[in-house]
Protein backbone atom coordinates (compact mmCIF):
# COMPACT_ATOMS: atom_id res chain seq x y z
CA UNK A 1 0.00 0.00 0.00
CA UNK A 2 1.42 3.59 -0.85
CA UNK A 3 1.41 6.13 2.02
CA UNK A 4 -0.46 9.20 1.78
CA UNK A 5 1.97 11.31 1.68
CA UNK A 6 3.52 9.49 -1.85
CA UNK A 7 -0.20 9.77 -3.14
CA UNK A 8 -0.09 13.84 -2.44
CA UNK A 9 3.60 13.54 -4.42
CA UNK A 10 1.99 11.67 -7.14
CA UNK A 11 -0.76 14.64 -6.92
CA UNK A 12 1.14 17.10 -7.01
CA UNK A 13 3.59 16.25 -9.91
CA UNK A 14 0.56 15.72 -12.23
CA UNK A 15 -0.79 19.21 -10.90
CA UNK A 16 2.29 20.95 -11.81
CA UNK A 17 2.23 19.00 -15.28
CA UNK A 18 -1.54 20.25 -15.39
CA UNK A 19 -2.53 16.64 -16.13
CA UNK A 20 -4.99 14.23 -14.59
CA UNK A 21 -4.47 10.81 -12.95
CA UNK A 22 -6.10 9.20 -15.96
CA UNK A 23 -4.41 11.40 -18.41
CA UNK A 24 -0.98 10.74 -17.37
CA UNK A 25 -2.47 6.75 -17.22
CA UNK A 26 -3.57 6.79 -20.48
CA UNK A 27 -0.10 8.26 -21.67
CA UNK A 28 1.98 5.70 -20.00
CA UNK A 29 -0.16 2.84 -21.84
CA UNK A 30 0.15 4.39 -25.00
CA UNK A 31 3.65 4.70 -24.54
CA UNK A 32 4.39 1.47 -23.81
CA UNK A 33 1.21 -0.18 -25.75
CA UNK A 34 0.39 -2.67 -23.63
CA UNK A 35 -3.24 -2.20 -24.02
CA UNK A 36 -5.43 -2.13 -26.83
CA UNK A 37 -6.00 1.46 -27.95
CA UNK A 38 -9.44 1.39 -27.72
CA UNK A 39 -9.48 0.84 -24.25
CA UNK A 40 -8.29 3.80 -22.34
CA UNK A 41 -9.87 6.24 -25.21
CA UNK A 42 -13.16 5.21 -24.71
CA UNK A 43 -13.49 4.67 -20.66
CA UNK A 44 -13.20 7.60 -19.10
CA UNK A 45 -11.94 7.14 -14.86
CA UNK A 46 -15.25 6.79 -13.63
CA UNK A 47 -16.34 4.20 -16.10
CA UNK A 48 -12.95 2.08 -15.54
CA UNK A 49 -14.64 1.99 -11.71
CA UNK A 50 -11.48 1.06 -10.56
CA UNK A 51 -10.95 1.88 -6.79
CA UNK A 52 -8.72 5.15 -7.29
CA UNK A 53 -5.99 3.99 -5.38
CA UNK A 54 -5.60 1.26 -7.29
CA UNK A 55 -4.92 3.23 -9.89
CA UNK A 56 -2.23 5.62 -8.40
CA UNK A 57 -0.64 2.60 -7.42
CA UNK A 58 -0.21 1.63 -11.34
CA UNK A 59 1.29 4.90 -11.52
CA UNK A 60 2.86 4.40 -8.53
CA UNK A 61 4.74 1.36 -9.19
CA UNK A 62 6.14 2.70 -12.47
CA UNK A 63 7.47 5.50 -10.08
CA UNK A 64 7.64 4.20 -6.87
CA UNK A 65 11.78 4.25 -6.21
CA UNK A 66 12.38 6.59 -8.68
CA UNK A 67 14.20 3.84 -11.03
CA UNK A 68 12.43 2.44 -14.36
CA UNK A 69 11.23 -1.14 -14.18
CA UNK A 70 11.85 -3.26 -17.19
CA UNK A 71 8.80 -3.06 -19.57
CA UNK A 72 8.21 -6.98 -18.70
CA UNK A 73 8.17 -5.74 -14.88
CA UNK A 74 5.67 -3.09 -15.66
CA UNK A 75 3.05 -5.08 -17.81
CA UNK A 76 3.50 -8.32 -15.06
CA UNK A 77 2.45 -5.56 -12.51
CA UNK A 78 -0.08 -3.84 -14.47
CA UNK A 79 -1.52 -7.52 -14.88
CA UNK A 80 -1.47 -8.39 -11.22
CA UNK A 81 -3.52 -5.43 -10.69
CA UNK A 82 -6.22 -5.92 -12.63
CA UNK A 83 -6.63 -9.52 -11.90
CA UNK A 84 -6.83 -7.67 -8.28
CA UNK A 85 -8.99 -5.66 -9.23
CA UNK A 86 -11.57 -8.49 -10.58
CA UNK A 87 -10.60 -10.64 -7.18
CA UNK A 88 -12.27 -7.55 -5.33
CA UNK A 89 -15.08 -6.81 -7.57
CA UNK A 90 -16.08 -10.76 -7.88
CA UNK A 91 -15.23 -12.18 -3.95
CA UNK A 92 -15.95 -9.59 -1.71
CA UNK A 93 -17.71 -6.26 -3.39
CA UNK A 94 -20.36 -7.48 -5.32
CA UNK A 95 -23.15 -6.31 -3.93
CA UNK A 96 -26.32 -9.03 -3.37
CA UNK A 97 -29.71 -6.79 -3.28
CA UNK A 98 -31.70 -7.62 0.11
CA UNK A 99 -35.11 -8.24 -1.49
CA UNK A 100 -33.50 -10.73 -4.02
CA UNK A 101 -32.97 -12.30 -0.55
CA UNK A 102 -36.41 -12.32 0.79
CA UNK A 103 -37.84 -13.39 -2.24
CA UNK A 104 -35.73 -16.40 -2.23
CA UNK A 105 -33.19 -16.09 -4.78
CA UNK A 106 -29.70 -17.90 -3.94
CA UNK A 107 -26.47 -15.70 -3.47
CA UNK A 108 -23.83 -16.61 -6.60
CA UNK A 109 -22.00 -19.33 -4.97
CA UNK A 110 -18.31 -20.26 -4.88
CA UNK A 111 -18.53 -22.16 -8.56
CA UNK A 112 -20.16 -19.15 -10.11
CA UNK A 113 -17.47 -16.93 -8.71
CA UNK A 114 -14.39 -18.66 -9.55
CA UNK A 115 -16.04 -19.24 -13.31
CA UNK A 116 -17.00 -15.41 -13.34
CA UNK A 117 -13.43 -14.76 -12.60
CA UNK A 118 -11.85 -16.97 -14.86
CA UNK A 119 -13.99 -15.64 -17.93
CA UNK A 120 -12.57 -12.26 -16.95
CA UNK A 121 -8.86 -13.49 -16.74
CA UNK A 122 -9.75 -15.10 -20.38
CA UNK A 123 -11.30 -12.39 -21.83
CA UNK A 124 -8.58 -9.93 -20.48
CA UNK A 125 -5.64 -12.04 -21.20
CA UNK A 126 -6.85 -13.11 -24.81
CA UNK A 127 -8.98 -10.08 -25.99
CA UNK A 128 -7.70 -7.45 -24.00
CA UNK A 129 -11.39 -6.88 -22.68
CA UNK A 130 -12.12 -5.31 -19.35
CA UNK A 131 -15.26 -5.73 -18.14
CA UNK A 132 -17.93 -2.80 -17.83
CA UNK A 133 -19.99 -4.33 -15.18
CA UNK A 134 -19.60 -7.16 -12.67
CA UNK A 135 -23.41 -7.47 -10.79
CA UNK A 136 -25.26 -10.37 -9.26
CA UNK A 137 -28.43 -11.93 -11.14
CA UNK A 138 -31.49 -12.41 -10.53
CA UNK A 139 -31.00 -15.69 -12.02
CA UNK A 140 -28.54 -17.33 -9.82
CA UNK A 141 -25.55 -16.30 -10.88
CA UNK A 142 -23.09 -13.57 -12.19
CA UNK A 143 -23.62 -11.02 -14.76
CA UNK A 144 -20.81 -9.64 -16.35
CA UNK A 145 -21.09 -6.71 -19.49
CA UNK A 146 -18.86 -5.45 -21.91
CA UNK A 147 -19.94 -2.34 -23.84
CA UNK A 148 -18.11 -1.47 -27.30
CA UNK A 149 -19.27 2.15 -27.92
CA UNK A 150 -17.85 4.11 -31.02
CA UNK A 151 -19.77 7.06 -33.29
CA UNK A 152 -21.70 4.22 -35.28
CA UNK A 153 -22.12 1.70 -32.84
CA UNK A 154 -22.73 1.07 -29.65
CA UNK A 155 -22.34 -2.52 -28.69
CA UNK A 156 -22.73 -4.91 -25.61
CA UNK A 157 -21.28 -8.49 -24.70
CA UNK A 158 -23.37 -9.92 -21.71
CA UNK A 159 -22.28 -12.81 -20.03
CA UNK A 160 -23.70 -14.93 -17.20
CA UNK A 161 -22.56 -17.61 -15.06
CA UNK A 162 -25.02 -19.44 -12.67
CA UNK A 163 -24.65 -21.12 -9.71
CA UNK A 164 -25.05 -24.70 -11.42
CA UNK A 165 -21.84 -24.34 -13.40
CA UNK A 166 -23.42 -22.99 -16.90
CA UNK A 167 -22.37 -20.14 -18.56
CA UNK A 168 -24.38 -18.26 -21.05
CA UNK A 169 -23.32 -15.14 -23.41
CA UNK A 170 -25.27 -12.41 -26.00
CA UNK A 171 -23.98 -9.97 -28.34
CA UNK A 172 -26.02 -7.61 -28.79
CA UNK A 173 -26.69 -3.98 -31.10
CA UNK A 174 -28.07 -1.46 -28.25
CA UNK A 175 -28.49 0.72 -31.15
CA UNK A 176 -30.67 -1.17 -33.05
CA UNK A 177 -31.98 -2.82 -29.72
CA UNK A 178 -31.49 -6.00 -31.13
CA UNK A 179 -29.72 -9.58 -29.76
CA UNK A 180 -26.95 -10.35 -32.76
CA UNK A 181 -25.89 -14.12 -31.03
CA UNK A 182 -26.90 -15.86 -28.22
CA UNK A 183 -25.17 -18.98 -26.75
CA UNK A 184 -24.33 -21.51 -24.58
CA UNK A 185 -20.70 -21.17 -23.37
CA UNK A 186 -18.47 -24.19 -22.86
CA UNK A 187 -15.38 -24.81 -21.55
CA UNK A 188 -14.26 -21.11 -21.40
CA UNK A 189 -14.88 -21.10 -25.56
CA UNK A 190 -15.37 -17.56 -26.34
CA UNK A 191 -14.26 -17.28 -30.31
CA UNK A 192 -17.49 -16.85 -31.93
CA UNK A 193 -19.02 -14.28 -29.30
CA UNK A 194 -16.03 -12.05 -29.62
CA UNK A 195 -16.19 -12.19 -32.98
CA UNK A 196 -19.22 -10.99 -33.45
CA UNK A 197 -18.78 -8.34 -30.18
CA UNK A 198 -15.74 -6.61 -32.25
CA UNK A 199 -17.20 -7.10 -36.10
CA UNK A 200 -19.96 -7.02 -35.63
CA UNK A 201 -21.65 -5.16 -38.99
CA UNK A 202 -23.68 -1.83 -37.25
CA UNK B 1 -74.28 -18.29 -30.13
CA UNK B 2 -75.64 -16.78 -27.01
CA UNK B 3 -72.87 -17.78 -24.49
CA UNK B 4 -70.02 -16.38 -27.34
CA UNK B 5 -72.13 -12.98 -27.49
CA UNK B 6 -72.17 -12.58 -23.50
CA UNK B 7 -68.31 -13.50 -23.40
CA UNK B 8 -67.25 -10.53 -25.70
CA UNK B 9 -68.94 -8.67 -23.73
CA UNK B 10 -67.64 -9.68 -20.32
CA UNK B 11 -64.28 -9.31 -22.23
CA UNK B 12 -64.88 -5.91 -23.44
CA UNK B 13 -66.54 -4.55 -20.11
CA UNK B 14 -63.60 -4.31 -17.90
CA UNK B 15 -65.89 -3.17 -14.95
CA UNK B 16 -68.15 -6.37 -15.58
CA UNK B 17 -65.28 -8.86 -15.76
CA UNK B 18 -63.59 -7.85 -12.54
CA UNK B 19 -67.27 -8.32 -10.73
CA UNK B 20 -67.89 -11.53 -11.96
CA UNK B 21 -63.84 -12.31 -11.57
CA UNK B 22 -63.93 -13.63 -15.59
CA UNK B 23 -60.43 -15.58 -16.17
CA UNK B 24 -58.90 -13.73 -19.71
CA UNK B 25 -57.56 -16.40 -22.07
CA UNK B 26 -54.31 -15.36 -23.82
CA UNK B 27 -56.22 -14.31 -27.16
CA UNK B 28 -57.57 -11.34 -24.99
CA UNK B 29 -54.99 -9.90 -24.88
CA UNK B 30 -53.99 -6.97 -27.39
CA UNK B 31 -50.68 -6.85 -28.46
CA UNK B 32 -50.58 -3.08 -27.84
CA UNK B 33 -51.74 -3.89 -23.21
CA UNK B 34 -49.34 -3.09 -21.14
CA UNK B 35 -48.20 -4.65 -18.07
CA UNK B 36 -47.15 -3.19 -14.67
CA UNK B 37 -44.12 -4.90 -12.58
CA UNK B 38 -42.83 -3.38 -9.60
CA UNK B 39 -38.67 -2.92 -8.75
CA UNK B 40 -36.08 -1.59 -6.74
CA UNK B 41 -33.73 1.18 -6.59
CA UNK B 42 -30.93 -1.66 -5.07
CA UNK B 43 -31.66 -3.53 -8.31
CA UNK B 44 -30.13 -0.65 -10.41
CA UNK B 45 -26.95 -1.08 -11.86
CA UNK B 46 -25.22 1.52 -8.96
CA UNK B 47 -22.61 2.53 -12.00
CA UNK B 48 -25.88 3.88 -14.75
CA UNK B 49 -28.83 3.79 -12.33
CA UNK B 50 -30.59 2.09 -14.78
CA UNK B 51 -32.09 -1.34 -15.06
CA UNK B 52 -30.00 -4.03 -16.67
CA UNK B 53 -31.21 -7.65 -17.37
CA UNK B 54 -29.42 -9.03 -14.22
CA UNK B 55 -32.65 -7.94 -12.44
CA UNK B 56 -35.14 -9.81 -13.89
CA UNK B 57 -35.87 -13.13 -13.77
CA UNK B 58 -37.46 -15.39 -16.37
CA UNK B 59 -39.77 -17.67 -15.95
CA UNK B 60 -41.93 -16.11 -12.97
CA UNK B 61 -42.47 -13.12 -14.36
CA UNK B 62 -45.58 -12.00 -12.34
CA UNK B 63 -46.95 -8.15 -13.34
CA UNK B 64 -50.38 -6.50 -13.25
CA UNK B 65 -51.90 -5.59 -16.53
CA UNK B 66 -52.62 -2.04 -17.25
CA UNK B 67 -56.59 -3.27 -18.03
CA UNK B 68 -57.27 -3.31 -14.32
CA UNK B 69 -54.38 -1.50 -12.41
CA UNK B 70 -52.75 0.88 -12.51
CA UNK B 71 -48.62 1.71 -12.39
CA UNK B 72 -48.67 2.71 -8.52
CA UNK B 73 -50.67 -0.51 -7.59
CA UNK B 74 -47.43 -2.71 -7.86
CA UNK B 75 -46.32 -0.67 -4.73
CA UNK B 76 -49.26 -2.86 -2.90
CA UNK B 77 -47.88 -6.36 -4.10
CA UNK B 78 -46.50 -8.74 -1.50
CA UNK B 79 -43.37 -7.29 -0.21
CA UNK B 80 -43.85 -4.32 -2.10
CA UNK B 81 -42.82 -1.04 -0.38
CA UNK B 82 -44.12 2.93 -1.38
CA UNK B 83 -40.82 3.64 -2.32
CA UNK B 84 -41.08 1.17 -5.40
CA UNK B 85 -40.28 1.99 -8.68
CA UNK B 86 -42.71 0.81 -11.55
CA UNK B 87 -41.76 -0.15 -15.42
CA UNK B 88 -44.19 -1.31 -17.98
CA UNK B 89 -43.68 -3.40 -21.42
CA UNK B 90 -46.12 -4.57 -23.84
CA UNK B 91 -47.56 -7.97 -24.88
CA UNK B 92 -45.78 -7.89 -28.11
CA UNK B 93 -42.40 -7.84 -26.22
CA UNK B 94 -43.83 -10.46 -23.65
CA UNK B 95 -44.37 -12.77 -26.88
CA UNK B 96 -41.20 -12.27 -28.72
CA UNK B 97 -39.99 -14.44 -31.01
CA UNK B 98 -42.90 -16.91 -29.32
CA UNK B 99 -40.52 -17.48 -26.67
CA UNK B 100 -43.31 -16.68 -23.99
CA UNK B 101 -47.21 -15.81 -23.87
CA UNK B 102 -49.18 -13.73 -20.94
CA UNK B 103 -51.53 -15.58 -18.84
CA UNK B 104 -54.18 -13.91 -16.93
CA UNK B 105 -53.88 -15.34 -13.05
CA UNK B 106 -56.27 -13.56 -11.03
CA UNK B 107 -55.11 -13.58 -7.14
CA UNK B 108 -57.11 -12.90 -4.28
CA UNK B 109 -56.30 -9.41 -3.69
CA UNK B 110 -55.10 -8.70 -7.61
CA UNK B 111 -57.47 -9.37 -10.36
CA UNK B 112 -54.61 -7.72 -12.75
CA UNK B 113 -52.34 -10.04 -11.89
CA UNK B 114 -50.95 -11.73 -14.93
CA UNK B 115 -47.97 -14.13 -15.57
CA UNK B 116 -45.47 -14.67 -18.48
CA UNK B 117 -45.00 -18.43 -19.35
CA UNK B 118 -42.36 -20.05 -21.27
CA UNK B 119 -43.86 -21.56 -24.51
CA UNK B 120 -42.46 -24.98 -25.77
CA UNK B 121 -40.94 -24.35 -29.93
CA UNK B 122 -43.93 -25.69 -31.00
CA UNK B 123 -46.53 -24.01 -29.01
CA UNK B 124 -49.06 -21.30 -29.90
CA UNK B 125 -48.86 -17.79 -28.24
CA UNK B 126 -52.65 -18.09 -27.55
CA UNK B 127 -52.61 -21.00 -25.92
CA UNK B 128 -52.27 -20.86 -21.97
CA UNK B 129 -49.24 -23.16 -20.57
CA UNK B 130 -49.39 -25.12 -17.49
CA UNK B 131 -49.09 -22.64 -14.16
CA UNK B 132 -45.08 -23.29 -13.11
CA UNK B 133 -44.07 -25.21 -15.74
CA UNK B 134 -40.44 -24.20 -15.86
CA UNK B 135 -38.68 -25.22 -19.15
CA UNK B 136 -34.84 -25.25 -19.24
CA UNK B 137 -33.16 -28.17 -21.19
CA UNK B 138 -32.01 -27.54 -24.98
CA UNK B 139 -34.21 -30.41 -25.63
CA UNK B 140 -37.37 -28.64 -24.67
CA UNK B 141 -36.23 -25.15 -26.71
CA UNK B 142 -34.74 -23.23 -24.05
CA UNK B 143 -31.44 -22.72 -22.90
CA UNK B 144 -30.13 -19.97 -20.22
CA UNK B 145 -28.41 -17.99 -23.50
CA UNK B 146 -32.46 -17.94 -24.85
CA UNK B 147 -33.82 -16.99 -21.47
CA UNK B 148 -30.68 -14.46 -21.50
CA UNK B 149 -31.86 -12.94 -24.53
CA UNK B 150 -35.63 -12.70 -23.71
CA UNK B 151 -34.40 -10.87 -20.77
CA UNK B 152 -32.36 -8.68 -22.86
CA UNK B 153 -34.94 -7.85 -25.19
CA UNK B 154 -37.29 -6.84 -22.31
CA UNK B 155 -34.52 -4.74 -20.99
CA UNK B 156 -34.53 -2.97 -24.53
CA UNK B 157 -38.45 -2.03 -24.89
CA UNK B 158 -39.21 -1.20 -21.34
CA UNK B 159 -40.23 2.08 -20.13
CA UNK B 160 -40.10 3.06 -16.56
CA UNK B 161 -43.27 4.32 -14.95
CA UNK B 162 -42.47 5.11 -12.01
CA UNK B 163 -39.23 5.65 -10.50
CA UNK B 164 -37.94 4.13 -7.62
CA UNK B 165 -37.14 6.62 -4.40
CA UNK B 166 -35.36 4.39 -2.21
Amino acid sequence: MLSDSFLDAVDAILLERNQSRIEYIIEENEKENIFSQDFYRQRTYDQLSIPKLRLVDLVGKIKVDGTEPSFEETVSNKEASIMEHFEQRIFKKLIFPVSWEKDGISKPNLEAKKNAFNICRKLFESYGLLPDKILASKEEGIFISYDFIDDNCNRSLIIETYNDCETAAIVCNNSRKEIVLSEDICDLSFNNVIRLFKEANC
Amino acid sequence: MLLDSLKKLIVKNRFLARAIRHKHCPADFYLTDNFYRGFRKEELDPGTDKLCANSIRFPDFSCNWNRFSKPADVRFRENGLPSDGCYSFTVENARYKEMATTCHAPIFKNYAHVEVRQLLPNEDVLIEPPKGRKLKKEREGWSNSKKMEYRQNIIYHLIIEIEPTA
